[in-house]
């Protein structure tokens, strides 16, 4: 390459950590030039650093990467993949992902995760909510409104992914969730005064007593926009449209926020995260109540044989319906659904396809101009 | 949309409290002007009902000896409310039990006229609201912001690439302002002004016995400190720096409250405008930026309740406070205190940052790469810069250092920080005379 050498580069050219190779871009997380290479070095080894000193996984694991198609879920794949095979260790990774029934945009990305089963060699195990629930998004949509859309989404994809991972038998689910998207979390949380999420909502690994499967989030310290330079310098194949369906209102202003504050401090998504898991409440008060003499006792029931009844109430914690498990009688999603039952158009035309994409055809709509 | 204090067009409706008519609409009740003024005011008296406030005869008296109340001044709107509805009350106590009042009133300002080039002098002001108040004895003093820092005191501080921060001596005469100035990130000199503002209270109340500092703080205020602190990685801070809470300053016990919590800052504004008080406030001439990228932390995030407000959020405010004063101690261990802003350290803000942040290059592989490599070590001729002794700092603090240059300045602070000396640019009369008085009377 005669044509290089040639035009010297200068000094302050150069990528701000290894002073050897040409800067080609300034890192969103601190904004040091940075040449490929070093990027990716340091983008590769954050993560490592998260896996390991977190302990997410074990030699020998089986994990199951939620795969949307998108830019998060695709770097995650690749990512793992590489250091899997970069730091040995000895993971067996697997594609989920979950076809919600969105025409105009799950059926895309669905393509794209089955280019990326391809490329990275993995196995593919789609779990489609109409499947398991006789329900398409675009049906809850035209029955249930577009407002309360992510509500019902957000149930019903969490249910699939684990049902979809116990069906493959792996315990561990790691999903694309990055850094702006926890910093954001915290936020809310604070801003809607969601006090019991409020300590939860920066832990990386989530292992709660009603699902069988852990979730991990990889990228908890992955700057979102890192993820798109990464995804952009290795080229990888994702879907880039964003779900048809409109986002949280509130949710919306609390992004808006945050994209505020890290353009005027790029390090506040981590300082956010910081914040966060120093998060906790302070021990209730316990109210003091008048012990009352004449206080009712327990009654006990006693059985004919003159035995005491034990109280043999179950500790049921599956959903009555659906066998799942769930710390109520009925899980939430057989909850949402019954609500979606009732209002279930009865008769119903023979291929409609109005309730098909019903977002994609406004998002077509939006799109025209004269 | 609904906003939180509405007026009323020549309507007829009663006050909800008395049989006038009825000029506005604060929370859903109907209020003329004087009941406004009462509810206003009924907030404060509720926040302060101890018996240490109230007029106290014999034992009590005794007991609590003289209180000394230190009301934060800046000659904004809120401050200036607090200060009418303080002597609104110690007017009355006076009249009620024969002179008698709860606690004596000292208004401190710290000098902000060069910081944020206010618009009049503070010292201005002042006569005019003693004249105002001319009833109540108040004693007014405006320190300079400069008290803060004391020559033999300045150390430089400065960060490595690993987030370790270090210290050495400096001595050079410099100034508050020349510190703030060097900063190259608007918010960290709000960060730094904060620090400097609560220790400078402290100070002057542990100096005049002060039992009690309170500030103006709106509701919607203290919902802007909760998010501003998590978003500055202060979140362990909140428990302690938004309740009404006691610090302990120089083996001192002294409460620190915010009288004005329960009411909203449109609700000050009102009252602001309802009890005459405009005449009286300072501003900074300052224009706020449009371009958000001009702003610091605070100014975004009440732009960001201000604008909930007007889309139909408006009890954001009121949730963020009832949630932050959930909040407790963080359940991680505790590793120290800061030495720049004295708060608790829990995780190792360096390790944490640097785990996260890898700054280790990739191996350089080609010739041409080592040759560039090779140009680039001949050009700086590194001289092994040399940061001083390490300095245990909180992750706060770290973060708003980076906002300093490293290479020629980071960041000048006084470290020992029991020596200073308050240097008051202004006292008035009353107090001048007394300190004659102490002086020389025999």
């Amino acid at each position: 390459m005669p044509e290089i050498i040639q035009k010297k580069l200068k000094v302050s050219a150069l990528c701000e950590l290894c002073h050897a190779r040409k800067a080609v871009m300034k890192r969103p997380k601190n904004l040091m030039k940075l040449c490929k290479e070093c990027f990716y070095n340091v983008f590769e080894t954050e993560i490592h650093n998260t896996i390991v000193s977190n302990n997410l996984f074990s030699p020998g694991d089986k994990i199951a990467i939620g795969a949307s198609g998108g830019k998060d879920s695709t770097v995650l794949a690749s990512v793992l993949k590489t250091l899997n095979e970069r730091y040995n260790y000895g993971l067996h990774l697997v594609l989920l992902s979950i076809d919600e029934g969105i025409v105009g945009y799950r059926d895309d990305s669905l393509a794209t995760v089955k280019r990326n089963q391809k490329q990275y060699n993995m196995p593919l195990e789609i779990v489609s909510y109409k499947d398991l629930y006789n329900w398409s998004m675009d049906e809850i949509v035209s029955c249930a409104g577009i407002r309360s859309s992510c509500t019902y989404c957000g149930v019903l994809r969490r249910q699939a992914l684990d049902r979809g991972a116990e069906k493959l038998g792996i315990n561990h689910v790691v999903t694309g969730h990055n850094a702006d998207d926890v910093a954001e979390t915290v936020l809310m949380n604070i801003l809607r005064g969601d006090i019991n999420r409020l300590e939860s909502s920066t832990r990386i690994l989530t292992d709660s007593d009603n699902s069988p499967v852990k979730r991990s989030k990889p990228f908890k310290y992955t700057y979102q926009k890192e993820i798109v330079l990464y995804a952009h310098y290795k080229k990888l194949d994702y879907f880039s449209t964003e779900c048809t369906y409109a986002p949280e209102a509130f949710r919306g202003t609390a992004r808006e926020l945050l994209k505020g504050l890290e353009s005027i401090r790029p390090s506040c998504i981590m300082d956010i995260i910081y914040s966060g898991e120093h998060l906790s409440l302070a021990p209730k008060k316990k109210k003091q109540t008048v012990a009352y003499k004449n206080k009712k006792r327990i009654e006990q029931e006693i059985n004919q044989d003159g035995s005491v009844k034990l109280d043999t109430k179950p500790k049921t914690n599956k959903c009555e319906k659906c066998g799942y498990l769930s710390s109520n009688k009925i899980c939430k999603a057989c909850v949402l659904l019954q609500g979606l039952e009732l209002n279930r158009a009865k008769v119903s035309l023979d291929s409609n396809s109005a309730i098909d994409g019903a977002a994609k055809l406004s998002k077509t709509l939006e799109g025209l101009s004269f | 949309m609904k906003q939180p204090v509405e007026y009323l067009n020549n309507d007829t409706t009663p006050c909800l409290k008395c049989e006038n008519h009825a000029i506005l609409i604060a929370r859903t009740d109907y209020y003329c002007k004087d009941c406004f003024i009462r509810f206003v005011r009924g907030k404060q008296r509720k926040q302060m009902v101890s018996e240490q406030y109230r007029a106290k005869f014999g034992i009590q008296a005794e007991k609590y000896g003289i209180q000394k109340v230190l009301l934060a001044f800046s000659g904004g709107i809120t401050s200036m409310v607090l200060l009418d509805i303080l002597s609104d009350l110690l007017l009355e106590q006076q009249k009620t039990h024969k002179g008698v009042t709860g606690f004596n009133l000292i208004i401190v300002n710290i000098d902000e006229f060069e910081i944020f080039l206010l618009n009049k002098k503070i010292q201005d002001i002042i006569p005019n609201l003693i004249q105002k108040y001319n009833g109540i004895s108040i004693e007014f003093k405006v320190l300079s912001l400069d008290s803060f820092i004391n020559e033999e005191s300045l150390y430089k501080i400065s960060l490595n690439d690993e987030f370790k921060s270090f210290f050495k001596e400096y001595n050079q005469d410099i100034t508050i302002l020349d510190i703030l100035n060097q900063t190259i990130n608007k918010s960290s000199a709000e960060d730094l002004l904060n620090i400097i503002y609560k220790n400078l209270l402290l100070e002057v109340a542990y100096v005049e016995n002060c039992q009690t500092i309170v500030l103006g703080h709106s509701m919607t205020r203290i919902a802007n400190e909760i998010v501003a602190l998590t978003v500055k990685g202060r979140g362990s801070e909140i428990h302690e720096s938004i309740k009404d809470h006691t610090e302990i300053y120089k083996n001192h016990e002294i409460k620190i409250m915010y009288p004005l919590r329960d009411v909203l800052y449109a609700e000050i504004i009102e009252y602001g405008k309802l009890a005459d008080l405009y005449q009286f406030t300072i501003e900074s001439t300052i224009k706020k930026s449009k371009i958000s990228k001009n702003l610091t932390i605070r100014d975004l995030i009440s732009n960001y309740f201000t604008q909930l407000t007007e889309t139909g959020y408006a009890s954001t405010a009121s949730t963020v406070v009832k949630t932050g004063e959930k909040l407790g101690k963080s359940k991680e261990k505790k590793l120290g205190n800061c030495k720049v802003c004295n708060e608790e350290i829990y995780k190792n803000p360096s390790t944490w940052l640097k785990t996260i942040t890898v700054n280790e290059p990739a191996s350089i592989e080609t010739e041409e790469e080592l040759e560039y490599n090779k140009l680039y070590k001949e050009s700086t001729q590194e001289e092994e810069l040399k940061l001083g002794n390490p300095l245990e700092l909180c992750y706060g603090c770290i973060i708003t250092l980076g906002g300093f240059k490293q290479t020629d300045s980071g960041l000048l602070w006084p470290l020992k920080s029991e020596e200073k000396q308050l240097n008051y640019i202004y006292e008035n009369d009353e107090v001048e005379k007394q300190h004659i008085l102490d002086e020389y009377t025999l």
